[in-house]
């Protein structure tokens, strides 16, 4: 029973990270209809961003706003500089996946040539385990779960509530259409990779923290999750992403505990294999309202 | 100098087979496999364990017959393409192009995770080591000749498969394979079984890598999953993107500048004592950037492809005007 429990809690906190990493981008592949390889190296940014910021100050809520900031720029500037002169040339998804591997490996080699490939760590105030409710989790880890549903909340009520997130669905929807109807979708596609940026930088410092330590791959490392998270949602659905967040991470943290802890990835990559051949649409395809972001 | 270049050949040589084999599948065949590695990786471990003696308590590994290099090379061929086989079968049949792409991927992930926390299948993490290399206690061989004879073998085994292919290029099954790549319905429509005819190039190609396979690990002597992440798929994708896809002699100028110019040219460059991974990093810079800008400027690569023209109509003299509004329609939608 302990051991379930401590799996569970674990998993939490893996979902946790998941659901920020998937939701950002869950988002971009909402509005430019492309799986974006790169995705892992906006997380890295953040996590890099935030370091680089602890030798400003020390207060680690402090180097999060450094972590939105890293993220969101990369992200944007991949976009700006890269990704939509080539959707505007009308090249094919297919072929820009390619183009995003190109973009990853020149991000990851930036960071690796500027921070060197040797493990990371934060200055982080001392541990102690509490007891919540049944799980026993670290400071840290309380602070990543709440951070975490901070940010899904706030996500959703830009989504729901704001000019912002209606332009995002109408674009997500069909991108003509939106242009059609008096969008801007020049600017609000620019706005989204900035805020889909900013999301996953703040995953990639979650994941730097929770972690403990980090390299210019870690953030490559939690792609596939990612995708398995976002593809399980139904793509360009960050609610839809959430949930299949919550089930990557309770999936691969009970494997660790029953099967073996070095089989990780291979469960969120065998579960991205299955959702994919046996519901494409993300197991969540039906939303009530039939609107592909939010609902 | 001379064994410096006779090395460098000898890698130019194997990466020049390896990338022919990524060509056939991603140039002709429109199926970005990347996991391409993977096959080569199987190709490697494959013939490593057959032609080596039974495992020692030092390093663990299944099989362990010490069969000779032949066939070794056999066993490497053949269960690359099974697994290509599978995979094949599996993803081709009902995937959508950028799906293809991210399952493809995730077998690669899959594959390397399970050998290397498997360390009872070939040496898990720490690999193996030790393979033998063909004829290396032959005693007509002296040690300082062997370079040059290993460097021969490969070029026997490249000269061989270019041969292959280049048949393979214009017989019916390549002209068709790269009419599917270039319209899949209409293929189709002339009577293209598109998903056999994929699935013989992903085949194919995947016996490529593992004969590519096989020699690069009798070239190492050794191969744990370390030397087996994206990034090498990567270099051999670029050298098929700046080469030319769908044109071997185009794939073949593209090796040789990725893999000499770019790989090798680096390895001169002084190393900063205080960041001793800096060079390995620009090296990946470099090739990413490629990556993007020819994707960007010339996607059909420094030798492209020449269309076949129609041995029945009278050769043109000029180019063929486009069609008015088609022209209009494609600058509009450039905008």
């Amino acid at each position: 029973m302990s051991v379930l429990l401590h799996a569970l809690g674990f998993g939490l906190v893996t979902s946790a990270l998941i659901a920020l990493s998937a939701v950002a981008l869950s988002l971009q592949w909402a509005v430019s209809g492309i799986p974006n390889f790169a995705h892992g190296e906006y997380l890295t940014a953040g996590a890099y961003g935030a370091l680089a910021a602890q030798t400003v100050t020390a207060n680690i809520y402090l180097d999060a706003l450094a972590a939105i900031a890293a993220g969101a720029l990369v992200a944007w500037l991949s976009n700006w500089a890269v990704i939509e002169p080539f959707i505007r040339a009308g090249m094919q998804t297919g072929m820009l996946f390619i183009v995003t591997i190109g973009i990853s490996i020149v991000l990851q080699s930036v960071i690796e040539m500027i921070f060197g490939a040797q493990t990371q760590t934060y200055a982080l105030p001392a541990q102690t385990l509490n007891h919540i409710g049944p799980f026993l989790w670290t400071r840290i880890e309380i602070y990543v779960v709440v951070l975490a549903v901070t940010v899904m909340l706030l996500i959703h009520l830009v989504l729901r509530y704001t000019e912002f997130g209606r332009a995002i669905r109408s674009i997500a929807d069909s991108r003509q259409l939106a242009r059609a109807c008096g969008v801007n979708t020049t600017r609000v596609i620019n706005l989204t990779w900035l805020f889909a940026g900013g999301i996953a930088g703040v995953a990639g410092y979650a994941i730097a923290i929770a972690g403990g330590a980090f390299t210019p791959t870690t953030g490559y490392q939690f792609l596939l999750p990612t995708f398995a998270a976002a593809v399980i949602g139904g793509v360009g659905r960050p609610y839809g992403a959430m949930i299949g967040a919550v089930i990557v991470g309770i999936t691969t943290e009970l494997g660790a505990a029953y099967v073996s802890a070095g089989y990780k990835q291979v469960i969120a990559v065998g579960l991205l294999v299955l959702v994919l051949f046996v519901r494409p649409t993300g197991i969540f395809p039906a939303v009530a309202s039939g609107g592909r972001v939010g609902a | 100098v001379l064994d410096y270049t006779v090395n460098v050949l000898t890698n130019l040589a194997i990466f020049a087979t390896l990338t022919l084999g990524l060509d056939l599948q991603w140039g002709w065949g429109g199926m970005a496999n990347l996991s391409y590695f993977t096959f080569v990786a199987i190709g490697a471990y494959m013939s490593a364990v057959v032609t080596m003696g039974p495992p020692s308590f030092v390093q663990h590994y299944v099989l362990g017959f010490s069969w000779p290099f032949g066939a070794g090379v056999a066993v490497g061929v053949a269960s690359a393409g099974v697994l290509a086989l599978v995979m094949g079968i599996v993803a081709l049949k009902r995937l959508r192009q950028d799906y293809f792409v991210i399952v493809t991927l995730s077998a690669g992930v899959i594959i390397s995770q399970v050998v290397t926390q498997t360390g009872s299948l070939f040496g898990g993490a720490a690999g193996i080591y030790g393979i033998p290399q063909p004829l290396a206690s032959a005693s007509w061989l002296s040690p300082s000749v062997y370079p040059r004879f290993f460097l021969a073998l490969c070029l026997v085994c490249l000269l061989v498969t270019y041969l292959i292919l280049r048949r393979l290029h214009d017989s019916p099954f390549g002209r068709a394979l790269r009419a599917v790549r270039d319209n899949e319905a209409a293929a189709q429509a002339f009577g293209h079984d598109v998903f056999k005819l994929k699935l013989k190039a992903f085949v194919i190609g995947g016996m490529v890598a593992g004969l590519g396979g096989a020699l690069l690990g009798a070239y190492l002597t050794t191969f744990d999953p370390g030397a087996w992440a994206l990034g090498e798929t990567s270099v051999i994708l670029v050298a098929v993107l700046l080469g030319g896809r769908g044109r071997p002699v185009g794939v073949l100028l593209g090796v040789a500048i990725i893999v000499g110019a770019l790989q090798e040219g680096t390895q001169f460059l002084p190393s900063i004592a205080s960041h001793p991974d800096f060079s390995a990093a620009l090296r990946m810079l470099i090739i990413g950037i490629l990556m993007i800008v020819m994707m960007r400027i010339r996607p059909q690569g420094l030798l492209p492809e020449r269309p076949r023209r129609d041995r029945w109509s009278p050769p043109a003299k000029t180019t063929p005007r486009q069609p008015r509004g088609l022209g209009e329609q494609a600058s509009r939608s450039a905008r």
